[in-house]
């Protein structure tokens, strides 16, 4: 178990790792994006027996879904605005494969769209814009 | 009285120790949780029960086994009302329509087969359970009928029954009241000695919890997805379900276990819908086929079986239910749905003429089915065909090619000469059938399931005796009584309506029993 002040210092390399970061590609697994941002298996999977990651590890990062689906609110619809409330992040987010559209179990052609090219800002703190692959 | 040896007197006390020591269920496996209530299924009668009791100021675990809330209420549309403020406001309220009205159409609908008391319970209590959806923010953006032979209560919801899912799901996974826990399937029901129910065994990642509560609802939607489950009382589990929400019949399956008795259990909510390939994902079928599933419902097609034969009036085709029912009848239960160059055209510039509910209106320009059309055609394996002659078609779709054209001249003349003689069809939508013609297979699938367990109006299991099992509430499409013979569509939104009228009902029961 991290302490407090760990776990501070240790949102603080985050958030630093990912502002070094420029553009990540969301085709890219989300394991290896967090890798590329400097990220070590143990952010996600603890130190101890690698589990699967819960949505409670993500939001211990990414805050909540409201605040996620404020930054993606461009998108039409926004994948984090919908009736699964609170779905498990990684039923599309799956950690080392690439991210699938879980919406697409029921809705065959749903797409998330934006008018122009996406762009989906991150986390106000982390400043950078990640260029939305379709 | 013989004294005990000290020797004897010490080895009993320190067995007495012992046994102190050791908690004092040890037979009974230890509960990982307590609450007041659980509620197993997230569904719309999950849902309004949940939102209920935590507004009555209990505590609940709700417990849903897919990773998201409101299982087949995300695929309904519209609530069942009767007296409501927006029919007042539309004008479809009294005198048009009454509560007492409203009950005797459901009664005669159902030849009286139907749990008469249930039946009143259900059409008094609709219109304010309705206002009651509008206070907890459910927003509705009409009242309205889905086949031309209906009556008005249909109350839909802005965003259909997804957005009702959303609003009260939310609603309770905010309170601090609420343990909500997803992709945990109940396992077993927990009962004491007087066979009272205590508690629920459930299951998940994590491992097994056992819940310890003061009443139980189960709330698990019927058994439209067990298809053995529905051979068994349907004596055909047909093409199967529309949208697989893993409805098993664990509720159903959990009272009968403690005694209760069932009715109805032959009626499914069956609707006559193309038969498409399968899709890859277990949900609703996308919306081109939705498509062809709306143009497979329009009265102007034709239908025939696989004898080449009409066999009914096809304005009936409106009506999902009536539609099915006469495709049931025929051999196979399946059907030839036919119809013309013209009738493409009709359907993709003008528009249908009888909605596929609110999922594709009445109205709509079919775009996407006369888009994929023709490659569907050309696929050769989708069950759509199309033919420049009446004989091609017949060869195409394996009827007797004789008859198949006797069946055509005859529409042909009864459109001509404004009388169906074998049908009494409508003048209106007869159209005769020249040129190019197209054919689909015509299937039974079934929505929801909605025979189950017999109930009291506080929504508990009843067993032969008519006595309630303790503990134990049972709401929504696990519930039998509200359909004797076939879903009533002619007054749509029932079983949205009882779902989620059934579960707000149980939880006041339960609220009313604990103080």
């Amino acid at each position: 178990m991290m302490s407090k002040k760990t776990s501070l210092l240790f949102l603080a390399l985050l958030v630093g790792a990912v502002s070094a970061l420029a553009v990540a590609n969301t085709t890219k697994p989300l394991a290896d994006r967090h890798k590329d941002v400097g990220l070590t298996c143990d952010a996600c999977h603890g130190d101890g027996p690698q589990k699967p990651v819960t949505m409670s590890k993500c939001l211990a990062c990414h805050e909540s879904y409201a605040k996620i689906a404020e930054r993606t609110k461009e998108l039409e619809p926004n994948p984090h605005d919908n009736h699964l409330i609170d779905l498990e992040c990684t039923k599309c987010h799956i950690g080392h494969k690439t991210q699938e559209n879980y919406c697409r179990s029921c809705h065959a052609d749903m797409e998330f769209t934006k008018s122009s090219q996406a762009a989906l800002i991150l986390p106000a703190d982390h400043a950078r814009v990640f260029e939305l692959n379709r | 009285m013989k004294l005990m040896s000290i020797t004897r007197l010490h080895i009993l006390c320190a067995v007495a120790a012992i046994a102190m020591a050791i908690p004092a269920f040890a037979a009974t496996p230890q509960f990982t949780h307590e609450t007041d209530v659980v509620i197993v299924g997230a569904g719309g009668a999950g849902l309004s029960a949940a939102q209920t009791l935590l507004e009555g100021g209990a505590k609940v675990i709700l417990l849903e086994q897919n990773p998201f809330p409101g299982g087949t209420s995300n695929v309904a549309e519209g609530i069942f009302g009767a007296e409501s403020k927006m029919q007042r406001d539309h004008y479809f309220g009294p005198p048009m329509q009454t509560k007492d009205s409203l009950f005797k159409h459901e009664m005669e609908y159902n030849h009286w087969k139907a749990n008469a008391t249930l039946v009143r319970w259900f059409v008094d209590q609709s219109g304010a359970t309705i206002d009651w959806l509008q206070e907890e923010g459910v927003p509705f953006e009409e009242v309205s009928q889905t086949t031309y032979d209906g009556v008005r209560t249909w109350h839909v919801i802005k965003g259909h029954g997804a957005t009702l899912v959303k609003v009260l799901f939310g609603k309770v996974k905010s309170n601090p009241n609420a343990t909500v826990m997803m992709e945990t399937g109940a396992t077993d029901l927990i009962t004491d000695d007087h066979k009272h129910v205590i508690g629920v065994v459930a299951k998940n990642q994590d491992g097994e919890l056992r819940i310890k509560a003061k009443a139980v609802i189960l709330a698990t939607g019927g058994f439209a997805d067990n298809p053995e489950m529905v051979k068994q009382y349907a004596g055909n589990a047909f093409a199967g379900s529309v949208a697989n929400f893993h409805k098993v019949g664990f509720g159903i399956q959990q009272a009968t276990k403690l005694g209760a008795e069932t009715e109805a259990m032959n009626v499914l909510m069956n609707s006559a819908v193309y038969d498409k390939k399968k899709a890859e994902h277990p949900g609703p079928a996308n919306p081109t086929d939705l498509q062809f599933d709306a143009v497979s419902q329009q009265p102007m097609n034709i239908m025939v079986n696989s004898l080449g034969e009409r066999f009914c009036d096809e304005v009936i085709a409106n009506n999902f239910t009536l539609q099915a029912n006469a495709i049931e009848r025929q051999p196979g239960n399946f059907a030839w749905i036919i119809f013309s160059q013209d009738l493409r055209k009709h359907y993709a510039d003008d528009g249908i003429d009888g909605g596929m509910g609110v999922i594709v209106p009445a109205g709509t320009k079919v775009a996407k089915f006369d888009a994929a059309l023709d490659e569907y055609v050309k696929e050769g394996d989708r069950n759509v065909y199309s033919a420049d002659t009446v004989e091609e078609l017949a060869a195409k779709i394996h009827v007797p090619a004789e008859t198949l054209k006797a069946t055509i001249e005859s529409y042909n003349h009864a459109a001509a000469v404004n009388l169906d003689a074998a049908f009494a069809k409508d003048r209106y939508f007869m159209k005769p059938l020249t040129g190019k013609l197209y054919a689909f297979r015509e299937v039974i699938r079934y929505l929801v399931t909605s025979g189950g367990v017999k109930t009291n109006l506080n929504f508990q299991p009843l067993d032969k005796d008519h006595k309630p099992i303790e503990g134990l509430y049972i709401v929504g499409n696990d519930v039998g009584g509200i359909n004797a013979d076939s879903y009533g569509l002619s007054s749509p939104g029932t079983s949205f309506g009882f779902a989620v009228g059934s579960g707000h009902q149980a939880a006041r029961a339960i609220l009313a029993s604990s103080k």
